[in-house]
């Protein structure tokens, strides 16, 4: 198979993957978009670099948690009150989906932990290499998260 | 069911819909991706081979033998009441991966003294971070990571360790752990140990903190931090601190609330500490160092 074609394949695979962490961590849909079509672009150009193609995955999701992160950067500090307006009113997280809006309802740093591990399947040591920290912290997000989860899971039944 | 199982269980059956707009651009860009031709696999499995033949050699110093305790032991003391020594260094590196940890005991080991606790706790932390290393060594082939330590506070009332991480991957982050002890009683306490249980702390601390944050935007434009209306984040911004976010206690002994890096700001804000001064905060307080 083409490296094209595996890769395309690769990432269709990977896309509900790539649109859940993205919007974890970014919250509107069309900076999600813009921080995987980025890493679409980058992950496609250092593919040579890639040691292990099973290691695909979580490779394709670390550049995507990169390039979210580089969005939050690049922020505006402040909006001006003539733009409040055009802000999103809140997550645009779907309200029939119970755990997901629990999840929406988590802070920035537990979001993605529980998307990673629950949604995704990864794995502890994994999700440390994703997000850039470490497994142990990994650990102590995730029992965070859940404590959070069970109050909120109650609260919405 | 308990709630692990009840969390993967809800997370199998809701079909997050990915919408038609992300879609469409993720559909794009992978049309507009060039040809190339695949390289071969074979020479990368060589070079990994060969790499990891070359890995330096493992500096593991468990304070194995009577000299070496002695060493450690002779070690300048740390404060007046609990002595800190690192008891085991860890050094390795191959290319891009290095790692270096020095690990903490504390020294008064015993019956009550919570030092004990602490110190499985820890060892089982610097197992993880060694373990982490050694299997993440041959995967994106860039891993650097520094872990140090320190004692914050040692009075005859409160300990406080601190551990740091640094990791370099793609991009840097750095972690920050405490280990509190009180010392009258040698128990283990977390932030919600410290204020009685009908006490609102975490409102009272969270709106401190916020507050201070918006203070800092203003005075330092190169401050910033995911607040309400500061960015088009949704709800997606930091409004409240966790049950059991961590603590210390500064040398004026003013509880100090420290972030992660990327916790509550972007990166290039750092890793934040945040010293609260509430009043009504300190009248509720339990401890004090």
């Amino acid at each position: 198979m083409e490296e094209l074609e595996w890769f395309t394949e690769q990432v269709k695979e990977n896309q509900t993957a790539m649109y859940r962490l993205a919007m974890s961590m970014l919250g509107n849909t069309e900076d999600a978009a813009d921080a995987a079509q980025e890493a679409i672009l980058i992950a496609y150009q250092k593919l040579p670099s890639l040691r292990k193609r099973e290691s695909f995955r979580p490779w394709l999701m670390r550049i995507l948690t990169n390039e979210c992160y580089a969005i939050l950067r690049g922020r505006k500090k402040v909006i001006p009150l003539d733009e409040v307006s055009e802000l999103p009113a809140a997550p645009e997280c779907e309200e029939h989906l119970q755990l997901w809006q629990a999840v929406c309802g988590l802070n920035q740093q537990l979001r993605a932990v529980i998307v990673l591990y629950y949604y995704d399947g990864f794995s502890g040591k994994e999700i440390g290499t994703i997000l850039g920290i470490t497994e142990a912290n990994v650990k102590t997000r995730l029992s965070r998260a859940r404590k959070h989860l069970r109050i909120l899971l109650e609260g919405s039944q | 069911m308990n709630l692990d199982d009840e969390l993967r269980r809800k997370a199998r059956e809701e079909e997050v819909q990915v919408p038609e707009e992300f879609s469409r651009r993720v559909e794009e860009t992978l049309k507009r991706l060039p040809v190339k031709k695949r390289r071969p696999v074979l020479w990368r499995r060589y070079l990994s081979g060969v790499s990891a033949a070359a890995i330096a050699v493992m500096f593991l110093l468990p304070n194995s033998s009577a000299a070496m305790a002695d060493t450690m032991a002779n070690l300048p003391l740390v404060g007046p009441l609990f002595q800190v020594i690192t008891v085991r260094t860890y050094q390795q590196g191959e290319g891009k991966n290095q790692i270096s940890i020095s690990e903490p005991q504390i020294a008064q080991e015993g019956e009550g003294t919570g030092a004990q606790e602490i110190n499985e706790e820890v060892e089982t932390y610097i197992d993880q971070l060694i373990d982490e290393y050694e299997q993440s060594a041959n995967g994106f082939g860039y891993y650097d990571l520094d872990v140090t330590w320190q004692v914050v506070t040692n009075t005859e009332n409160w300990f406080t360790l601190r551990i740091d991480s640094d990791l370099v991957m793609a991009s840097g982050n750095h972690q920050e752990q405490y280990y509190h002890i009180y010392v009258p009683t040698g128990e283990q306490k977390n932030l919600s140990d410290l204020f009685p249980a009908d006490y609102d702390y975490v409102s009272v601390i969270s709106e401190e903190l916020k507050e201070q944050m918006w203070q800092r935007m203003e005075e330092d434009e190169s401050q910033y931090y995911w607040l309400e209306g500061t960015t088009k984040l949704g709800n997606y911004y930091f409004d409240e601190i966790q049950r059991d976010q961590e603590f210390y206690f500064d040398q004026q002994g003013n509880l100090v609330i420290p972030f992660d890096k990327y916790e509550v700001s972007p990166g290039s804000t750092g890793s934040p500490h945040f010293t609260l001064t509430t009043p009504e905060l300190y009248e509720h307080l339990l401890y004090r160092p």
